[in-house]
Order: structure tokens, then C-alpha cells, then sequence
């Protein structure tokens, strides 16, 4: 055993000492007591005159104490070895780095040292090491054994007090490498923040503020990867330490707060920011100087980041020196009168005559008032009555909105401080004046950001906390509930809304009332759209709900067959009214039981009023309720689908018209036998509605028999409204359907009745009906991923030789890679898969290309040609570059075709021309010419416009390929720009002056 | 080139974009030529000092702008900022260029100064209506690239 040990301590000293520590760590973990052995067997080396030797052996008990677990040594071992590795610290220099090597791994691996140990390692260091003679290497050894010391044995160095501190100041003192600074900035901070510095706090900042501000750049090749913003903020953290470092370290920062450099500037505020909370009052004799600092530095504006860390600081410098309590308005503590003397020395900048500098001031001051509640009752009644008159005189509108935007930053401070009530009563004495003001600008300007400034400040000024009387609020309240009765703009009009919300929110008495007058402006012919936005966005508590959903469902009892503009807007203000109270139990029970009840009623009883002139409006009737139904089912519990499901199977299945409370008799439905009226049919977009919003695993009962009718009802129902309803809902079933057998057991059969219904001898309309159905459950497959998805698109994909279906099965494609988000989206609980479009291109683009060069001959090709434009024209371009260079010209041959995908076409080959300039600059000559056609002969106005955009896109081409084409392009626009209709003009002067201008922008 | 002629202008606020009737979506429907149409196109042209338009600077104004589409005839009167805008002739050469690229060549366009607003209102006026002095002051590559820039 000794021999193998000696073995391996020559192996050490010969050769490999990292395998040969390995080897005997492994050694000694398993029998612990061999570590005395080790030490035996190594004592000819430790003692050997030759340096080196020693020097290696005493670092060999370092490196396999590293190997080892960590408190492998017991007590006494410990001791024993630290003691050794001391004294060798006293040898001769070229030991003493192996010695601190051993030492720093020993205070790391065992962290219980004997008492009075750390002090005599800390004093034999500061003894016998000169650190900054070292290497950085054997310096970090130092650090680390100090850093390891304060970790665990904190309290036995704490004792040692100054003698640590100007013990490790000297040892620190110069050190350049930054991988020792980290280090040696985690004491510092820990020395400075948790021992008294005594006399020797200066020699501590000084060896600290030596290096502030930080300037280095990494190192590329520097596998430590120390970066410069760890440095800072090691630094900020020691400087932060203790506020016994105020009076070195704040002439310090004024001194680089005034310096040329920029970087310099922002770091001495930034750190300041840091040193603040610490400073606290110590920062007072210096009030002065930095307050006229920051406020140059702000005035200045150099930059946003400079302009943001001054107004920081100040905030900061503030918050520091003010008063944890808020005592009573007095203006001569040092606060207050720092403040005044401020505002004394930047008054000037608020005479108006350079808004850019005033606004500065102002920005300023809220940074100030930002600080703390003193320090906002001190800044408000100095700054606001300027500002505000700012407000109210400034001429111009982007001045305006300059100060608009201080005064809101201001006013909204109160949010923070209004539980103060020397705060609120500042507010208090503006109230009215504030007021006044957004009312005016509200009221009186056109000016949109205006507007959406004031009613932010109004809605701030009327909350409860500020504004007792309840009569401003609703004098506020009328303002905008006049407002929302004409204000389009989306942005105006949603912070309008909001605010009456909040407004009615927080005094809910007021909603009756702006219920009442809501309604009284319904009857005199205010827009009713907007008036049924307004009364559903007030709508707080069950009370408003009640008054607003009884309401809305006036008149649905009968509705007008002639015009359903009323109704569809009260059915589409029901369903927001729904979804705004969804939360709330007891509406929700309210709405089931009395609200869709009624609608249901009034769609049943409506069957009898349609007539053939009023078809269009039953269809318009008829997919408004299918869009309250799904939002409906959207939102609900499963057990109220289950019970709203089993109402509605019995009202289509057996005709149950009492179970939906119509009394008496009413003559019987059928909606879903395909020879009914096509008034009783079109009820089942009802179910599809339902169906479409609602988890279909609540909607068991006669499930399979919905989709057996509806699947009747699409083949042969004579309605076409009612026909595309039945096969959204196929689709919607198909796509919901539970994981299973159960959607192949549902699907086989049908398929195999499409396929019959697809054949060439069947009449064209049997089989158009057939195609529509297989392309809606296509798309259903497609989407969920389904396995059946290569069957379907596959005999598509066939079909598209079939010279009747043919042109039918092309554009109909587009729907596969259409987004449906209205009928197939993850909020309806429909099964999507991601890249499912992706996907159905990539496999099946092939296919196309193939089927149009085998085409060629038969004159079918045209029918791939479309096919190919129908589906790439909603793809991402990115999923289309890899196939562009074929894809490209075949897009060229889509620009001639006439049909209805010309316009998505062209808005692909518009962005190919943008993104993949590569593929498309050989085919310039023969794009140019299409698109000046289409530009100037096709009879669509969107497809015009398109194509000019396309041209205009082109200039983006390299100029050297199209500078050719400039003359004729240029004089060949000038046709459309005597189009007849405006917007092609618009867009025709856009490109021609592209045209015109081309290679000129790079000059 | 000495300090600007009017250093600090007032900024006026710019109009809202056109929004789009129905009818003009509708395509069976022939939209006249507009007196908005033309201030839309000019409007949008940067002063030659300042970084704003003309709108802004209220050089240009709806008002002023006259349009007969059944007689071909465009009318515009622009005002400068001051009296002795030694960039007027600039001004109304752009306005000029711009309307040329982007009117069909059926109308007749008469660019004048709004009467009593320049110093120098008369000759401007000629200049600007003489075709010849245009067409030669479009062949200067060094004003071509000035009058771009303004329209740019």
C-alpha cells in the first residue's frame, strides 16, 4: 500500500500531477485514515532544500485536498495542515505562492476551523505576503482565502476589526486584473457594509474610488468573460456600502458629473442613484452643487439616457433627504428650501419662449415632486399654476402636447401619494382649475391626442380618493357619455369607454342614470351601434345588467323582416353584454334563462315572417344569432351546455317548441329534413353556432344523428344558406370530434356516399354540392392532422383533372389554406395544429407542378395553374422561398388568368418582389409588362391598385436590371393617373414618382 | 449659404388622412378630380429649410386650391411664410414638378403666389408660369436634385 502511495507521489512530482492527484484523492476517499500516511510519505519532498520541490509538495496537499469531499479532514487535521501551510508562508518567496494555493483550498473544503485559526492565517498573510509582487493568479489565491474566511469564519475576522481592514486595504491596494477585482470588490462591500472602518474609511475609498468611473473593454479571448457592467456594479455595490464614504465619494461624483465624457456623467449618476438611500442626510452639505449639477445636465439634454439617469438622480437625491413622515407644510426645512431655490434658479425657463427647454424644466420638477409626498407638496403649488397657464395659452397643438404631457406625468403622481392627505389637499386646490382645463381641451379641440390627454386627467381628477362631490363626476360622466355618442376613432373612442367604465365603476349610482339618457339618445335617433357600445361598456354589477340586457332585448320579441339593422345590433350587443358579465354567476343564470330564451323564441317565431323579398335579411338575422351562439357556448359551463345542447336537439329533432317556452300552438318544424321551407331549415344555424363555440364532448345526446341530418341537409337541401351551414357544421363536428374510432366509424361511409355523389354521371349541381363538402371536410382534416387528411386531399388533387369539377376543385383550394378563425381557432376548442397550411403546401406542391407539366397537352393545365395561385396566395412568403424559383414563373402565367385569386396573386408576387429579389429579377421584363396591363385595363379596382403596388415594390430591384425599363414605365403610368377612381390615382402618383425618382435616393 | 430666412416658424397642425367614402370603394362610381385631391398631393412637399412640410407650415391650404375637372384647369395660390422668402420661386417649382408627375397632362395648372404676401409676388409669378424657364430649370441637375429633395 505505501508503495503504490509512493508511486503515485513520484508520478506527481515526474510527471502528470493532475492524474496522480486523482489518483490518490481517489485513494484517500475511500480510506480516510491514509491521509495522515500521505502526509508521511510526502515529508521527504517537504522538507527537501530544493524550492521547487517544497513548493511542489506543498501544492500537491492542495490539490488533493480539492479533489476531496468537502470537511474530509477532521478538526485537528485541519489545524495540523494550516499551521504547516502558514509556516511555509514564511519560507522562501518562490514556496509562498504554493503555500496561499493549498491555503485558499483548505478555507474553502473545510469550512469548521479551529478558534483562532483565521485570525493567525489573516495575520501571517498581511505579515509575510507582499500581494501586488505576486502573480494575479497567486493574488486571487489571497482574495479567495480571505473571501473564504469572511464566509465561514465571518465572525472570528469581524473581531479582528481595523487590523482586517488595513490588513486587506494594503494586500488589495494597485491590484490591476479585473478577475481579482470582482473579488476583492465582494470584500470591500462586505468589510465596508458590515465592520466599522474607523479610522481607515478614507484609505478604504480611496483603495475603492481609484477606479470609478469603470473603463474596460473585455478582452476577446478572455475565457473569463468578465464584463465591464459586472465591474460597475461591484464598484456601486462597495461604494453604496456605508454612508460613511458621503464625504469622499460626493465630490468625487460632482467632480465626474461635470466631466467632458458623457460615459463618465452617466456613471456618476447612476451611482449616485445607487448611493443615495445609503447617504441619506450626509447628502444635505452637498445639496446644492448636485441639484444645479443635475439640473444643467437635464437642461442640456444631450441625450434621452443622460436626460433620464439626471432626472433619476434627482429624484433620488430627493427621496433621500426627505423625511420618513410627512410632517406638517413647513417650507423651512432643508428640503423644502432646496426646492424653492430650484424653482428660483430654472423660473427663467418657464416664460414659454423655448417650449423645448420649459418642457425640460417641467419634466424636472416632476421628477422632484416624484420623490416623495413632502417633496410633491413643496414642487405642485410652485410649478402647477405655470403649467397650466402653459397649457391653456401655448398656440400651437404639438406645443400644447408637449406641456399636456408634463402636466399629466405630474397630476398622475397623486396615484402613488394619495394616501397622503397633505397631497390630496394640493390636488384639492387645483381641482377646479385643472378641470377647467381638460374640459376645454376636450371640448373645444380636434385634436385627437388632446382629447385622449384630458379625458386621462379628468378620469384621475373624478376618482373618489380626490373628488368628493359626486356632481363633477357626473358632469363628467355626461361629457363623455355625449362623446361616445358620435367619437369614431377607434383610440378616442375606447379611452372614452374605458373611463365611463371606471367611472361608473367607482360610483355605481351614477349608471342608472347614464343608462336612462343612453337610452332616451336611442330613441332620438343617435347612432344606435354606438349607443349599444356605450351601454354595454357601463354595465358594472347585476343591477345595470338587468336594466341594459332588458333593454336590448325590446323589440327582438318581433323583429322587422324588412329591415334587421336593429336587431343584428341588438344580438351583437347581447353577446358583448355577455362576455363582459361572464364572471358574474348570477348574470350568466339570468342571461340562460331569460335572454337566450327569448332569442331563441323570436328566431323560431320568426319562421313564420320570412318571406322570399326578405331572404337576404334572414340570412344577415340568421348568422348574427349562429355568432351569439357560438359566443354563447364559448363561455359557458359544461353543465349549461349540456342542458342548452339537449333544448336545442329537441327543438330540431322533435319539434319541442314549448320546451323554449313559445305557449299555444305553433305548427311544426322540421328544420333539418332537407325538404322543409327553407325558413325552418336555415334554425339549424343555430346548432352550428353552438356547435362551433361550445366542447363538443358536453354534446353527446343524438350527436350522431345531427351529423347524419346535417350531412343530408348538405347534399340535398335546395337552400344554399342552409347547405353551407350544414357543412361548417359537418366540419366543425368532424374537426371536435374526440380522439377515436369514432370519427372513422362517422367518416367511412360518408365518404364512400361523396365519392358516388362525385362521379361523372351524376348531374353538375349533385356533384358541386358533393366538392363543397369534401373541400369543408378537408379543411376540417387538415387542420386537426388528421390521418384520413392524405385520402381527402389526394382525390382533390384528382379532380382537378375532371374538366367540369376541374376549375371548382382550383379555387376552392384556397380555402384549405385560408384562416378561419371564426370557424376553426384554438379559442373555440377546435383541434389546429401549427403549420397545418405549411404542411398542406409542402407535401402537395409537388403534385401541382407535376399535374401542370402533364397537363400541358390537354389544355387542363389551367385548372393547376389557379390551384397553385389559390394556395400560395396565403402562404408566408418564407414558406414559399425554397419553391420560388418554380414557383415564380408560374405565378407570371396565374397575373393572366381572370379569376378570383388574381388580387391575392398579385399580393404575393408584391411581396416576392420585396424578399426574394433573387428569384424574381430575371422575369423583370415580362412582370413589368403584366402589371402596366393590369394597371391600366382591369376592369377590378382592387386588382389596379395591386399591380401599381407591385410596381412601386419593384424599384426596390437592383437598379441596374430595371433603369431599362424607367421610360417606359414612367410613361406607360401615366394613364392611371387619369383613372376614374381615386384611390388608383393615389396609388399611381405613389408609383411613378418611385419610378421617377429611381437610383436618385442612394446619391 | 447664410442664416435661414425665417428661423423660427409657426408650426401648424397637419390634416387628418382622407378617409374613404364607400362610394370610392365602389367601382361603377367615376371620382372627379377634388380640390383635396390636389392639396393631398402638395402638402405633403418639405419646405426647402425647414424639416416640415408645407402644410405644416401653412404655405398651402385647401382652400386655395382650385380644381375644374371638366375644363382641365387646376388653380393654386401658396402663401410664404414671410414676405421676403427668398425660397418662393423655389417653392412654387417644386409644387410644379410635383403636380406634373402626378396630374394627367389634360389639366392646365396655374401656380401663383396668394396676392399681397410677397414682396416680390409678380415676377415669382412670371418665372413660375413661364413653361420655358421651368424646363430649364428642371435641366439644372444641381436645382433637379433640390427640387427631389423637397418632394422626396
Amino acid at each position: 500500500m505505501a508503495a503504490s502511495m509512493d508511486i503515485v507521489i513520484q508520478k506527481y512530482f515526474a510527471e502528470n500531477s493532475e492524474e496522480a492527484a486523482k489518483e490518490l484523492a481517489k485513494d484517500l476517499n475511500k480510506n480516510s485514515d491514509r491521509f495522515l500516511a500521505f502526509i508521511e510519505q510526502l515529508e521527504s519532498h517537504l522538507t527537501s532544500t530544493d524550492n521547487v520541490t517544497r513548493g511542489r509538495a506543498t501544492q500537491f496537499i492542495g490539490d488533493v485536498l480539492e479533489l476531496l469531499p468537502v470537511a474530509f479532514l477532521t478538526t485537528e487535521q485541519t489545524e495540523v495542515v494550516a499551521r504547516f501551510l502558514l509556516a511555509k508562508l514564511c519560507d522562501t518567496h518562490s514556496v509562498q505562492p504554493h503555500a496561499l494555493k493549498s491555503l485558499a483550498v483548505l478555507t474553502n473544503r473545510c469550512k469548521l476551523l479551529p478558534n483562532g485559526l483565521p485570525e493567525d492565517i489573516c495575520r501571517t498573510i498581511f505579515r509575510e505576503i507582499q500581494n501586488q509582487t505576486l502573480s494575479h493568479s497567486d493574488r486571487r489565491s489571497t482574495y479567495s482565502i480571505f473571501q473564504n474566511l469572511l464566509g465561514y469564519s465571518n465572525k472570528a475576522v469581524e473581531q479582528m476589526g481595523g487590523d482586517f481592514v488595513i490588513g486587506f486595504i494594503q494586500q488589495m491596494d494597485a491590484e490591476k486584473d479585473p478577475r481579482n477585482l470582482l473579488i476583492c470588490f465582494n470584500i470591500a462591500h462586505y468589510v465596508s457594509s458590515r465592520m466599522p472602518l474607523g479610522p481607515f474609511t478614507e484609505e478604504m475609498f480611496e483603495v475603492l474610488g481609484c477606479y470609478f468611473p469603470i473603463d474596460f473593454v473585455p478582452s476577446p479571448n478572455d475565457p473569463q468573460c468578465i464584463s465591464k457592467e459586472e465591474l460597475v456594479s461591484g464598484l456601486r455595490k462597495c461604494l453604496a456600502a456605508t454612508a460613511d464614504f458621503a464625504e469622499y465619494s460626493l465630490p468625487l461624483f460632482l467632480e465626474k458629473m461635470t466631466s467632458d465624457l458623457q460615459e463618465a456623467r452617466k456613471e456618476a449618476m447612476l451611482t449616485l442613484i445607487a448611493c443615495a438611500p445609503v447617504y441619506r442626510g450626509r447628502l444635505t452639505a452637498y445639496l446644492g452643487s448636485l441639484t444645479s449639477t443635475l439640473k444643467r445636465e437635464i437642461l442640456m439634454n444631450i441625450s434621452n439616457d443622460l436626460v433620464s439617469a439626471a432626472r433619476q438622480c434627482i429624484q433620488a437625491v430627493y427621496s433621500a433627504i426627505s423625511p420618513d413622515e410627512l410632517v406638517e407644510n413647513s417650507m423651512n426645512d432643508t428640503l423644502s428650501a432646496s426646492i424653492v431655490e430650484l424653482y428660483q434658479d430654472s423660473v427663467k425657463y418657464f416664460d414659454g419662449s423655448d417650449t423645448k427647454k420649459s418642457c425640460l424644466a417641467f419634466s424636472m420638477f416632476t421628477s422632484v415632486a416624484a420623490a416623495s409626498a413632502k417633496a410633491f407638496c413643496v414642487v405642485t403649488p410652485l410649478v402647477l399654476p405655470s403649467l397650466l397657464s402653459h397649457c391653456s395659452q401655448s398656440s400651437q397643438v404639438s406645443d400644447q402636447l408637449l406641456y399636456m404631457k408634463e402636466l399629466k406625468d405630474l397630476v398622475s403622481l397623486i396615484q402613488q401619494f394619495n394616501s397622503y392627505k397633505d397631497v390630496v389637499q394640493v390636488i384639492k386646490d387645483n381641482h377646479n382649475a385643472l378641470l377647467e382645463l381638460y374640459e376645454t381641451k376636450l371640448n373645444q379641440t380636434d385634436n385627437i391626442d388632446l382629447q385622449l390627454k384630458s379625458i386621462e386627467g379628468i378620469t384621475l381628477l373624478t376618482s373618489p380618493s380626490l373628488c368628493d362631490a359626486i356632481d363633477k363626476a357626473q358632469v363628467f360622466a355626461t361629457t363623455l357619455l355625449q362623446k361616445s355618442l358620435h367619437i369614431t376613432d377607434p383610440l378616442l373612442r375606447k379611452s372614452v369607454l374605458s373611463s365611463l367604465h371606471n367611472l361608473v365603476l367607482q360610483s355605481p349610482s351614477l349608471g342608472p342614470d347614464i343608462v336612462k339618457s343612453l337610452t332616451q339618445a336611442c330613441d332620438s335617433g343617435a347612432a344606435i351601434n354606438l349607443v349599444f357600445d356605450t351601454l354595454v361598456q357601463v354595465v358594472v354589477n347585476k343591477d345595470l345588467f338587468q336594466i341594459v340586457n332588458e333593454f336590448l332585448l325590446q323589440r327582438l320579441s318581433e323583429v322587422k323582416t324588412e329591415d334587421v339593422s336593429d336587431a343584428l345590433e341588438r344580438i351583437k350587443s347581447l353577446a358583448r353584454l355577455f362576455v363582459q358579465m361572464k364572471s358574474d354567476e348570477q348574470c350568466v343564470g339570468l342571461f340562460l334563462h331569460t335572454t337566450v330564451l327569448q332569442l331563441l323564441q323570436s328566431s323560431v317565431a320568426s319562421t313564420l315572417q320570412w318571406t322570399d323579398a326578405s331572404r337576404e335579411c334572414c340570412a344577415l338575422y340568421m348568422t348574427e344569432m349562429r355568432n351569439f351562439f357560438k359566443t354563447l357556448s364559448q363561455y359557458l359551463e359544461k353543465s349549461d351546455i349540456i342542458s342548452m345542447w339537449n333544448r336545442l336537439t329537441q327543438l330540431m329533432l322533435e319539434s319541442n317548441t314549448t320546451n323554449i317556452g313559445i305557449v299555444g300552438d305553433f305548427p311544426t318544424l322540421k328544420p333539418l329534413q332537407p325538404t322543409s321551407p327553407w325558413q325552418h331549415t336555415r334554425l339549424i344555424t343555430l346548432l352550428e353556432g353552438f356547435i362551433t363555440g361550445g366542447d363538443i364532448q358536453a354534446m353527446v345526446d343524438h350527436r350522431e344523428t345531427i351529423f347524419e341530418s346535417m350531412f343530408i341537409l348538405s347534399q340535398e337541401c335546395e337552400d344554399s344558406f342552409t347547405r353551407a351551414s350544414a357543412c361548417r357544421c359537418l366540419a366543425v363536428i368532424f374537426n371536435k370530434a374526440p380522439i377515436g374510432g369514432e370519427i372513422h366509424w362517422l367518416l367511412e361511409p360518408l365518404l364512400e356516399r361523396l365519392r358516388q355523389a362525385l362521379s361523372p354521371d351524376r348531374p353538375l349541381m349533385n356533384r358541386l354540392r358533393a366538392l363543397n363538402t369534401w373541400l369543408w371536410l378537408t379543411k376540417a382534416s387538415e387542420c386537426r392532422g388528421h390521418s384520413a387528411t392524405s385520402i381527402l386531399s389526394s382525390y382533390l388533387f384528382a379532380l382537378l383533372d375532371d374538366s367540369e369539377l376541374g376549375p371548382d376543385v382550383a379555387t376552392g383550394l384556397a380555402m384549405i389554406v385560408q384562416d378561419m378563425d371564426d370557424v376553426f381557432s384554438p379559442a373555440l376548442r377546435s383541434n389546429v395544429t401549427p403549420l397545418y397550411k405549411q404542411r398542406f403546401f409542402s407535401l402537395n406542391i409537388r403534385t401541382l407542378l407535376e399535374g401542370y407539366e402533364r397537363n400541358k397537352a390537354t389544355g387542363r393545365q389551367e385548372h393547376f395553374l389557379t390551384a397553385i395561385s389559390s394556395v400560395t396566395s396565403y402562404l408566408p412568403l418564407q414558406v414559399l422561398k425554397p419553391h420560388l424559383a418554380k414557383l415564380v414563373p408560374m405565378l407570371l402565367l396565374g397575373l393572366k388568368q381572370d379569376n378570383s385569386s388574381l388580387s391575392n396573386t398579385l399580393t404575393l408576387v408584391s411581396s416576392a418582389i420585396l424578399h426574394a429579389t433573387e428569384e424574381v429579377t430575371p422575369s423583370v421584363d415580362e412582370l413589368t409588362n403584366q402589371l402596366l396591363d393590369l394597371a391600366h385595363t382591369h376592369k377590378a379596382m382592387k386588382v389596379r391598385i395591386l399591380s401599381l403596388q407591385c410596381l412601386e415594390s419593384m424599384t426596390s430591384l437592383p437598379v441596374h436590371k430595371i433603369s431599362p425599363l424607367q421610360t417606359k414605365v414612367v410613361s406607360n403610368l401615366a394613364r392611371s393617373l387619369d383613372d376614374k377612381k381615386r384611390l388608383v390615382r393615389k396609388q399611381a402618383v405613389s408609383a411613378r414618382c418611385a419610378w421617377i425618382s429611381l437610383g436618385k435616393s442612394k446619391k | 449659404m447664410g442664416g435661414l430666412d425665417n428661423a423660427n416658424p409657426v408650426v401648424f397642425q397637419a390634416t387628418k388622412e382622407r378617409s374613404v367614402l364607400p362610394e370610392e370603394e365602389d367601382d361603377s362610381i367615376v371620382d372627379k378630380f377634388d380640390s383635396r385631391e390636389i392639396f393631398d398631393l402638395i402638402r405633403v412637399i418639405n419646405d426647402p429649410e425647414h424639416p416640415l412640410t408645407l402644410e405644416e407650415l401653412n404655405v398651402v391650404e385647401e382652400s386655395k386650391v382650385k380644381v375644374d375637372d371638366n375644363a382641365n384647369t387646376v388653380h393654386i395660390y401658396f402663401t410664404p411664410t414671410i414676405p421676403h422668402c427668398s425660397m418662393a420661386t423655389l417653392i412654387g417649382l417644386s409644387i410644379r414638378v410635383k403636380l406634373l408627375r402626378s396630374l394627367p397632362s389634360r389639366f392646365k395648372v396655374d401656380i401663383e403666389i396668394t396676392p399681397g404676401t410677397h414682396d416680390s409676388e409678380i415676377a415669382v409669378n412670371k418665372q413660375l408660369a413661364d413653361k420655358e424657364r421651368v424646363a430649364a430649370a428642371l435641366e439644372n441637375s444641381h436645382l433637379l436634385d433640390v427640387v427631389n429633395q423637397c418632394l422626396s
